[in-house]
């Protein structure tokens, strides 16, 4: 089975522990960005092991993750990365416009652990044996 | 808080498992910690672990009953379990569309919905992909509580996030307040009744598919069986039975039909030589049905 | 001559609902949040500001003894040793939900600040002539944590900040 890859980014150290751990838990090898420019950073370095799975946090100083987003979304090469955003914006338009940038998922701040694992589920990001 | 022991986990799974046929995998451990935190704290015990521990001894029957219940009672998420609704969508729909006429509307039942999200799921489910076909969806429980929560389809934003893929939340629902509304044409597809699924069932309509997910563990095998009886009298012979993960009519009603859709299970009723009386929609039932 | 926006919109239950679900996510190994008759008196406090600006201009505070603060940053980062930037970190992010949550109630197109972390009485996290517009005292873990939205003062013109 191949290692599923996981890019964490949000400006907040406690939300970047908290997500990285949950994602440990289930299998994953977890890189970690502060903001939008550092996040890309990471993934040029990538080549072609680029995560499976980027959670981007909206608000966050240098560059926020909707920029991320788009930046993303505009290059093939990284097409196959599943983009869930996780930030506490929670006003509908918000969402709209995420999505309408490319994002995939939207996870609003606070999650349960079962929430973040049931968007993973719909993306299909479940490593197997985690799964019942 | 506290780390669940690999043993503990362990006799909690084996427990489930024999007194509800739930299977809980490797990866299930924080479902354990989150369920039976607050039974541990009410027990006074340090944490999950500890607690687990005390369960062991015989006179404990009641205790472990609870934990069964806190592990087993209805996970209320949208699209539960993914492939039920993959099926519905790629198989059942299609073949609706092509067996019942245009003239007739689809008749589901959502049997014991609990808060809503199963009948609204089936909703989001026939509203994208039955072709602008009118549906009725029956979302019936013994609750008259859960029966309100679900007529008014206003859900927190906590359980709004229980796998409702977000490009179906932004379609179907908006914000009020704190809550996140159902749209009126969902709302409009739902209806409310209560039943008991354990006595005889009111004068009901032809169903083209019944949803009986996660309920038929309550009850004895006697019980079971009367109730997949019931259910057949009232699914149209070319309907579909949904039933939960772990479940199965085989040993309990042999009435039925299987076949699988990927890795679910369809139930239909059997076409072999036992003739069960085709169903009848009962004329009563359009006089008692609660106002649409 | 400056005046105040009040939010009408927004109510006590709406913050206490949005307090609860962030407390309930990530803070539910602990007891739940219930309304507290004590007031907060321990010497010890730490204090998270979030500022939301928009038709309406105010902050968000959150409140704790610095104890009940570790124990959070303890909960949240499931880890023993924590430094003092850890605990910071954490408050911050309790705020940025709670303040993330209530712009939501708010007329759309308001914008979050970033989360401002003090132990009192080092610098006031409200501007001077902010009206308290509502107050939630909350018990958890033994002791009382606090919420509270604040409406800035407003002048005719600008004021450089």
């Amino acid at each position: 089975m191949t290692t599923v890859r996981a890019l964490v980014i949000d400006d907040s150290r406690t939300m970047r522990s908290l997500l990285s751990r949950q994602l440990v838990a289930l299998g994953y090898e977890v890189l970690q960005a502060g903001h939008g420019e550092e996040a890309l950073e990471v993934l040029e370095r990538a080549g072609g092991e680029v995560p499976h799975l980027a959670t981007v946090d909206w608000n966050m100083p240098v560059m926020d993750g909707l920029t991320f987003v788009q930046k993303v979304r505009s290059r093939p090469e990284w097409r196959s990365i599943s983009l869930m955003m996780v930030t506490t914006e929670a006003e509908y338009d918000q969402i709209v416009r995420a999505l309408a940038a490319g994002a995939h998922e939207y996870l609003i701040k606070p999650f349960t652990q079962e929430a973040f694992i049931d968007k993973l589920d719909l993306l299909g990001l479940v490593p197997a044996k985690a799964l019942s | 808080m506290g780390n669940l022991t690999p043993q503990a986990f362990s006799y909690v799974a084996e427990l489930v498992r024999r007194e509800a046929a739930i299977v809980l995998g490797p990866g299930k451990e924080y479902l354990v910690e989150a369920r039976l935190t607050p039974l541990a704290r009410a027990a006074g015990a340090a944490d999950v672990s500890a607690y687990v521990s005390t369960l062991q001894s015989p006179a404990r029957a009641k205790q472990r009953m609870a934990v069964v219940e806190a592990l087993t009672t209805n996970e209320t998420s949208w699209f539960r379990d993914g492939e039920p609704f993959e099926a519905l969508r790629t198989t059942v729909v299609p073949q609706l569309l092509t067996q019942v006429p245009p003239s007739r509307r689809v008749n589901v039942w959502s049997a014991a919905c609990s808060s809503g999200q199963e009948a609204y799921t089936i909703a989001m489910v026939m509203a994208e992909h039955a072709g602008g076909r009118k549906v009725d969806i029956l979302a019936s429980d013994l609750s008259q509580e859960m029966l309100d929560r679900t007529k008014a389809g206003s859900y927190s934003q906590l359980e709004v996030g229980r796998g409702l893929p977000a490009p179906m939340m932004v379609k179907h629902f908006r914000r009020s307040g704190t809550q996140w509304q159902v749209s009126e044409q969902l709302r409009s597809m739902v209806r409310t009744q209560r039943i008991n699924l354990a006595t005889p069932f009111p004068p009901l309509p032809v169903f083209d598919v019944v949803f009986l997910r996660n309920v038929l563990i309550y009850f004895d095998t006697p019980t079971k069986r009367a109730i997949l009886q019931r259910v057949r009298q009232v699914l149209s012979p070319q309907g579909f039975l949904f039933l939960g993960g772990a479940e199965t009519t085989i040993g309990i009603d042999d009435g039925w039909d299987r076949t699988t859709v990927g890795r679910f299970t369809l139930y239909r009723p059997a076409s072999a030589a036992d003739p069960t009386p085709v169903p009848v929609p009962s004329l009563a039932w359009a006089a008692t049905a609660e106002g649409r | 001559m400056s005046g105040v926006i009040s939010v009408p919109a927004l109510e006590l239950d709406d913050v206490r609902v949005v307090t609860s679900d962030v407390w309930t996510s990530f803070l539910a190994s602990h007891e739940p949040l219930e309304w507290s008759p004590a007031p907060l008196t321990e010497p010890e406090v730490m204090r998270a500001a979030v500022e939301i600006r928009g038709e309406w201009h105010g902050t968000v505070t959150l409140e704790m003894s610095s104890a009940a603060a570790r124990t959070a940053a303890r909960t949240m980062l499931t880890c023993d040793e924590l430094d003092h930037e850890d605990v910071l970190d954490a408050l911050g992010e309790l705020v940025n939900m709670i303040g993330g949550n209530v712009k939501s109630l708010l007329p759309s197109g308001s914008t979050l600040g970033l989360p401002m972390v003090s132990s009192t009485p080092v610098r006031p996290s409200v501007p001077a002539g902010s009206t308290e517009h509502c107050r939630l005292d909350l018990s958890w873990a033994g002791t009382t944590i606090v919420v509270r939205v604040w409406s800035h003062a407003t002048e005719k013109e600008d004021t450089p900040r």
